[in-house]
């Protein structure tokens, strides 16, 4: 029964995913048209170099061309034997079927090679803030159904509001100006504003930590203030169940009950929340990452799409895409394997 | 970004980062026989280098070892000099590869590998460069004349055609051969006489052939040597690139000009220019180029020196001059509108506000930092009544509304220019402000760069565009004014036509002589001044912030993205 409902979730995870990379090639070309990444504008290239180096990376092919070459559905076509139902001769080479995510239409650089070096710098961001989110929203969020309606309460409110509210970027230069700049004026140690660690003296533990400090504060922030409303509420609910109220008569501590029975009931829910922000852990980072200068993939991802890196921009989205559903198919087949219910709905 | 070059520019873009592209060349790494590249998007006029900056250098109590880190808004993209072509790339592409001719901060070719810079033959196509018989590849092989034929083979010689090099039509159409008849010795033969030549690859750097023959010319595009080179024959050599955080190169102690002060050269990437204050401010960075609206506050640092000078870019406005693209060129085709919408703007002002100062009031079609700049005689002095009298003159009525008309059409148009670069997107306003107040109704819109590109160089269907140039080291404008260039791909996309100007800029191409060849420049800017079909505005400058514990560090105009002759020389007082 299950493994059914594995095969059904995985099937339709695959017109997901071919959507997707339609959807970001069509906008990635249909925006740009046969733009030459980074030398169209450059008057030393005649009309014939531009068309030669457009041909020589595809551009000048017809869009859906274009795009089974870049999925490898040309190159499985052409090694059946039935090159003669594309359009026009070109080279194809392998794509992404074949496991082959291109080169950058800009340096040239293997995409997956960009996306795999960076990974582990987003991936070390992304977990922080998660974990800096979960310690604090969590006995935040207790705290504040604990005291409902007073003056811890309605400060932690306030906060969450704002964390929502505040765009993190603005977050992020305000602490710069404060921690680094500020903090350098006054003569006080102060944070570095840029960058994973201190070039050439930089690498160890605490240099790594006072670089990861602010963007993963920020980056946390949003978590912190979503996750800890939500603990609230649902630790309301929770301290309102008969059962609590049970065994509250039967003479548990206060403590006791509320920690014990009333926690672990609340924070069930949470756990599919934070569940949800899985896929965010290479995505989420995008504009942290790039006001912190952090050299993951968000960062690569907007500077590439600026430059119009075709290869490089679908590379990463691909990626993120098929991230978020087999993270979703993943927490889908949790899901089904806790609640029999969900199985055959 | 910033650059001495036309080509470096291009990328910034990103700038792209920057759209930037964007931002972010020199002619001499693109070779070309056109000095100029629009700036990609990104706010990068504001940085790009020249003039002259000049410091001198101390050759006393100077301090060995070190490091110095400078920062960058961009990462660099690709070493290679067949390929590379932004500024970021081309800084750290020079400390590894050098070339036969390098510059000074005027633009003046100096000697390098070559013994001398060349005297073309009577003949007026053949160059002969003497080599050095001292510089050796950081293996220990020898740096010879096979490697200078090599590096143009790549770009030229049919059987590379798969190396996706920006030079090969270029040089196809100039370069007609290059041979080694020794070690030491390299002989080029142009198809005609063609000035651009010596500047833009005389100065382009040299690859080792030993190394690069080896490799298919399909896997040279991919090569992962592009960003991180094994053998080098520059001042510093590659340690490791952290994609997207640093660079770090260490000193090559071969290198034939004496080795360099510094242990290490660490080229980081800061989110932007403003950040790049900051981190000049905290001791994060020792140089770097600071964002316009910094600049002031930079002064109160006690640890910075402060570096500016005009450099070879300027921002300017596209007239469509094409009834057949569109019905405004009614009223863009009437010289005396010209006239009056340049007489209506306070480019003091727009030096001073939108640029926060750092700008010169443009003067002419060429910046000052160029060789070939004069100061023609027709010069447009800010007076919005004088403006509103040529108007009036010429038949420009104003309507109750306050627009003016003449022949039913009414004095409106639309004034583009590419999303994301905010230094652009605030002149479109202020433009359209100041033409305002003469009776013209301007709306203003920011499109996507390579749409801006597309509607310049290929279908031509705009009003009026505003856009960057970035110079390069050889000062032909070709590709903006001749008629020739009008579509397909070129700048001339206002469809302006002068036959005086297209036999002075076909003549000053073939012209060998510097100073004659200056000559017919001069006559091209007194001819552009009158005709305005796409007038300057501005002479965006160059800032640097370096740090008082750094000495040498002497940018200038050309001799600062690519080449830097000089970063041998700079030390750090405090040797850390």
């Amino acid at each position: 029964m299950l493994a059914k409902y594995v095969l059904r979730r995985a099937l339709a995870a695959i017109p997901v995913v071919v959507g997707v990379t339609l959807i970001v090639f069509v906008i990635m070309h249909g925006t740009a048209g046969s733009y030459l990444p980074g030398l169209s504008l450059n008057p030393n290239f005649t009309p014939k170099q531009i068309a030669l180096l457009q041909s020589q990376l595809g551009l000048d092919q017809p869009l859906w061309i274009q795009y089974l070459d870049w999925t490898g559905i040309a190159w499985i076509v052409q090694h059946l034997g039935m090159a003669g139902l594309l359009v026009g001769a070109h080279d194809v080479t392998p794509g992404l079927l074949q496991g082959n995510l291109g080169q950058s239409m800009v340096d040239g650089t293997s995409v997956a090679s960009q996306v795999f070096d960076r990974l582990p710098n987003t991936l070390f961001l992304t977990a922080t803030a998660i974990c800096i989110g979960i310690v604090l929203s969590i006995p935040l969020g207790v705290l504040g159904a604990l005291r409902r309606g007073g003056k811890v309460d309605n400060s932690l409110t306030a906060v969450s509001v704002a964390g929502v509210a505040v765009p993190a970027f603005w977050l992020g230069l305000i602490l710069i100006l404060f921690f680094s700049v500020k903090f350098h004026d006054w003569g006080l140690p102060f944070l570095p504003s840029s960058g994973i660690v201190t070039p050439f003296t930089g690498g160890d533990l605490l240099d790594r930590l006072a670089h990861l400090l602010m963007p993963a504060v920020v980056l946390s922030f949003v978590y912190l203030a979503i996750w800890s409303r939500f603990t609230r509420s649902s630790m309301l609910e929770v301290l309102s169940q008969d059962y609590i109220r049970t065994a509250r008569a039967k003479g548990m501590s206060e403590r006791r009950a509320t920690y014990l029975h009333a926690l672990r009931n609340a924070v069930i829910p949470l756990v599919t929340l934070i569940g949800l922000e899985l896929p965010g852990l290479v995505s989420g980072g995008l504009v942290v990452e790039t006001v912190f200068g952090w050299p993951g993939i968000g960062l690569l991802l907007y500077q590439r799409a600026l430059a119009y890196d075709y290869t490089m921009v679908l590379g990463i989205v691909t990626f993120a895409a098929i991230l978020v559903v087999v993270g979703n198919l993943l927490a889908d087949v949790l899901y089904a394997a806790v609640d029999p219910r969900i199985r055959l709905a | 970004m910033s650059s001495n070059s036309s080509s470096d520019r291009e990328s910034e873009q990103f700038d792209l980062f920057l759209q930037d592209w964007s931002r972010r060349d020199v002619l001499r790494g693109m070779g070309g026989a056109l000095a100029f590249t629009a700036f990609l998007a990104g706010g990068m006029e504001l940085l790009a280098a020249c003039g002259g900056g000049g410091t001198t250098t101390t050759t006393q109590n100077v301090v060995k070892g070190g490091h110095l880190v400078e920062g960058s808004i961009s990462d660099i993209a690709n070493l290679n000099p067949i390929f590379s072509n932004d500024t970021a790339s081309n800084t750290v592409r020079d400390m590894i590869y050098d070339r036969l001719l390098t510059v000074d901060a005027a633009g003046n070719l100096l000697p390098n590998i070559a013994t001398e810079v060349p005297k073309v033959d009577s003949d007026q196509v053949t160059y002969k460069f003497k080599l050095r018989n001292d510089v050796k590849w950081s293996d220990g092989q020898q740096f010879t004349a096979d490697d200078v034929v090599f590096t143009f083979q790549l770009m030229f010689d049919p059987k590379y055609k798969a190396v996706t090099s920006r030079y090969r039509s270029q040089l196809e159409q100039y370069l007609a051969s290059a041979t080694a008849p020794d070690k030491t010795t390299v002989v080029f033969k142009t198809t005609s006489a063609y000035a651009p030549f010596l500047i833009s690859f005389g100065t382009l750097p040299i690859l080792p052939k030993h190394v690069w023959e080896t490799l298919q010319p399909a896997a040279m595009n991919s090569s992962e040597m592009n960003q991180v080179p094994t053998v080098g024959s520059g001042p510093f050599l590659p340690v490791k690139w952290d994609k997207g955080a640093q660079y770090q190169l260490k000193r090559n102690d071969t290198y034939f000009r004496g080795k360099a002060n510094l242990d290490s050269f660490i080229y980081k990437v800061v989110p932007d220019a403003v950040q790049v204050a900051n981190q000049l401010k905290t001791g994060e960075l020792d140089v770097g180029q600071p964002d316009a609206s910094v600049w002031d506050s930079l002064a109160t640092a006690q640890t910075i020196n402060r570096v500016s000078y005009v450099g070879p870019s300027f921002a300017y406005y596209i007239q469509n001059l094409d009834p057949a693209k569109t019905p405004k060129a009614a009223i863009f085709g009437d010289l005396q509108v010209r006239k009056a919408l340049l007489t209506a703007l306070d480019l003091t002002k727009v030096a001073d506000k939108v640029y926060f100062g750092q700008a010169a009031p443009a003067d002419s079609s060429v910046s000052s930092a160029q060789w070939v700049h004069s100061t023609p005689k027709t010069q447009y002095h800010f007076s919005l009544s004088n403006a509103e009298k040529m108007l009036d003159a010429a038949g420009w009525v104003k309507g109750a509304d306050g627009i003016r008309a003449k022949g039913g059409v009414r004095m409106e148009w639309e004034l583009r220019t590419n999303s994301g670069n905010k230094v652009r997107e605030t002149l479109i306003t202020v433009l359209a402000d100041q033409w305002k107040q003469i009776g013209a109704n301007v709306a203003t819109k920011a499109v996507q760069f390579p749409q801006l590109v597309t509607q310049l160089s290929q279908t031509r269907e705009f009003e009026m565009i505003l856009l960057g140039i970035s110079e390069g080291l050889d000062p032909d404008t070709t590709q903006l004014w001749h008629s020739k260039s009008i579509g397909n791909g070129a700048l001339n996309g206002m469809g302006y036509k002068n036959p005086r100007v297209d036999d002075l800029l076909d003549q000053a191409v073939k012209t060998l002589d510097r100073e004659k060849r200056k000559g017919l420049y001069q006559q091209v800017q007194e001819i552009l001044m009158e005709d305005l079909p796409a007038p300057l505005l501005t002479f965006p400058k160059s800032l640097w912030g370096v740090s008082k514990r750094v000495k040498n560090f002497n940018v200038g105009a050309w001799n600062t993205s690519s080449p830097r002759p000089w970063f041998k020389d700079v030390y750090v007082t405090d040797g850390k």
